[in-house]
């Protein structure tokens, strides 16, 4: 058995299954956990009825996914409209396999390095993500497009051009990491930072963590940027005619990409499964043991983000469209390229690992910022240029 | 209440082209993938920047989307067979907001998410461009010796780091340009 298991490719596979029973539970627990954070921050009590503290819910919510009806409207494009939440559930659930969940591991205590804990390390590393990343725009825009449904079709046009946008700055705030690590790998880019004194990425690049975390919220059509599915405005957007399983494949889609994005935003900002002076969470600690350590470190890791993604859903209003739009290529886009090309100055002098020059550079950037801010004269009323200003009427003989 | 609108030959004969284009990008966002991915592995080759790879991670992966690809239609299929099916006019027509649907859903749309579309693929190629060129860029700073490609073409950091700043100050007036023009405005 253990031989067996010392072949990487049938790790793999192990590691992939048990992955992916976790990951559905999770998925599951993570909508339970959506519906009673949204209670807490909202003082009300959330759902308590189904089991002690509701805690069965995800189990009941599952079967009447099943059993409900299944409609498919008249007019819909029926391969696309079936195909549309099929690629949102497969595009969810295939990202993890790249994501470092515990290191190399010694499977007989031999002090020989077997396999590691990772579906698979292949020599694209992070690009693999960023194409899973793109292709998730899919199954939005499938989706409304087969719906034939104006606010569905509306929804598919925003989120085709969200998605886009967004897919930039998260290229180019991922490429300041590679150029801070002079890897791809993922498993690689733990390590530098692990290698670098201790000193994860977000100590070195705080902007870049934040505009990369902005953009994981827009690539997976979080609150402020859930404009694909306002339901204020677009009834349900793209899965407005999307009921039953087929609504629940969506809804499991957007939080395995969650988990996902949370995922990649740890191993290249935060270290990974690393926690400094930690024993057992070490490079050079590879039992069976550590391994298990360093997956819960991970987990707990996504955890946190979780809880921050549902945080801010409940904190932040939505964005218009043109603040969207214009957050991502005149902020987002000219700050990322602005510290792409100063950590590449950096790493030709030779500097690209000093927290000094780093964090001395990225508060410049901000500082920056901050004065052509101060020094606009125009108000900051979140409108645009070219809009006619407001007038308001005053009442005659008002003060 | 009965949809009314074109039926769906004549909206795909009337909007046909604008499939046609839609599928023309979404070939090329692929393609974009296979070329970052193709130009890092060539750069591998090319110049031993990156580790060394083989087919085995790629054969894991084939069996996580084999087992995601399992769950999707394990899904659907489950859907098929257990939900009850009973069909009406009313049930299956299209919902919007309860009001007669009025035309079909797919008509033109705002030219700017056209011109989102140009612009996302002319910067992303210049990202394409940056990747094989930071890992390079990387080894050669750090090394301190030039990259040395099997055509026997050699360029230092310095080199590297020039030519870069070229490409990237191209980008830029490119981008000042449409900012002036006001491709980034919304209205």
């Amino acid at each position: 058995m253990l031989e067996l298991l010392k072949d990487q490719f049938t790790f793999s596979v192990i590691l992939a299954l048990v992955i992916v029973g976790i990951l559905n539970g999770a998925v599951a627990y993570c909508i339970y956990f959506e519906r009673k954070i949204s209670a807490w921050l909202q003082d009300r009590v959330g759902p308590n009825r189904v089991g002690p503290l509701g805690l069965l819910q995800p189990l009941a919510d599952g079967g009447k996914f099943v059993l409900k009806e299944d409609i498919i409207p008249a007019n819909v494009d029926k391969p696309l409209f079936l195909f549309a939440p099929f690629m949102a559930l497969v595009l969810g659930f295939i990202g993890f396999a790249i994501l470092p969940w515990g290191g190399s591991v010694d499977l007989d205590g031999d002090g020989v390095v077997d396999v590691i804990a990772q579906v698979a390390d292949p020599g694209i590393g992070i690009l693999y993500l960023l194409g899973i990343g793109g292709l998730a725009v899919y199954g939005v825009v499938l989706g409304g497009w087969a719906n034939n449904n104006k606010y569905a079709y509306f929804a598919a046009m925003r989120a085709t051009a969200q998605m886009l946008s967004y897919e930039i700055p998260m290229g180019l705030c991922i490429l300041i990491v590679v150029l801070t690590a002079g890897q791809i790998r993922l498993e690689e880019i733990v390590l530098a930072q692990v290698g670098n004194g201790n000193i994860w990425n977000i100590c070195l690049h705080p902007v870049a963590f934040i505009i990369l975390l902005t953009t994981v919220f827009a690539e997976t059509n979080r609150t402020p940027f859930d404009l694909a599915e306002a339901e204020q405005e677009l009834i349900g957007g793209y899965h407005t005619e999307y009921g039953a399983l087929k609504f629940g494949m969506f809804f499991l889609g957007e939080y395995a990409h969650m988990i996902t994005g949370s995922g990649m935003v740890i191993v290249l900002f935060l270290g990974g499964w690393h926690l400094p002076w930690i024993p057992g969470l070490q490079p050079e600690d590879v039992s069976i043991g550590a391994m298990l350590l360093k997956m819960s470190v991970f987990g707990a890791k996504i955890a946190v983000f979780l809880f921050f993604f549902m945080w801010v859903r409940w904190t932040l209003p939505r964005f218009r469209f043109d603040q969207l739009m214009r957050l991502s290529w005149k902020g987002l886009m000219p700050i990322s390229l602005a510290l792409m090309c100063y950590t590449s100055v950096l790493v030709y002098a030779g500097k690209a690992t000093s927290l000094a020059w780093c964090l001395g550079g990225e508060l410049g950037v901000v500082f920056i910022v901050l004065a052509i801010n101060a020094m606009r004269t125009a108000p900051i009323t979140g409108r645009q240029r070219n809009m006619p200003a407001i007038t308001v009427h005053k009442p005659a003989g008002a003060p | 209440m009965v949809v009314v609108g074109p039926s769906k030959a004549q909206s795909l004969q009337r909007y046909g082209s604008g499939v046609v284009s839609g599928m023309v990008l979404a070939v090329c966002r692929e393609l974009r993938y296979l070329m970052m991915a193709w130009s890092c592995d060539g750069f591998e080759r090319y110049c031993g920047v990156m580790g060394e790879s083989s087919l085995v991670p790629y054969g894991a992966i084939l069996v996580v989307i084999g087992i995601a690809v399992s769950m999707g239609v394990g899904a659907l299929l489950i859907a098929h067979l257990v939900r009850p099916a009973r069909k009406g006019d009313v049930k299956d027509s299209t919902y919007e907001s309860g009001m007669p649907t009025i035309g079909d859903a797919r008509q033109r749309f705002n030219v700017r998410f056209y011109l989102i579309a140009l612009l996302f693929l002319l910067f992303d190629v210049e990202v394409v461009f940056l990747w094989p060129w930071a890992l390079a860029f990387f080894k050669a700073s750090k090394t301190g010796e030039p990259i040395v490609t099997t055509g026997g073409f050699s360029a230092g950091s310095g080199t590297l780091l020039g030519a870069m700043a070229v490409f990237v100050a191209f980008l830029l007036v490119g981008f000042a340009y449409e900012w002036r023009k006001g491709a980034l405005e919304w209205d």
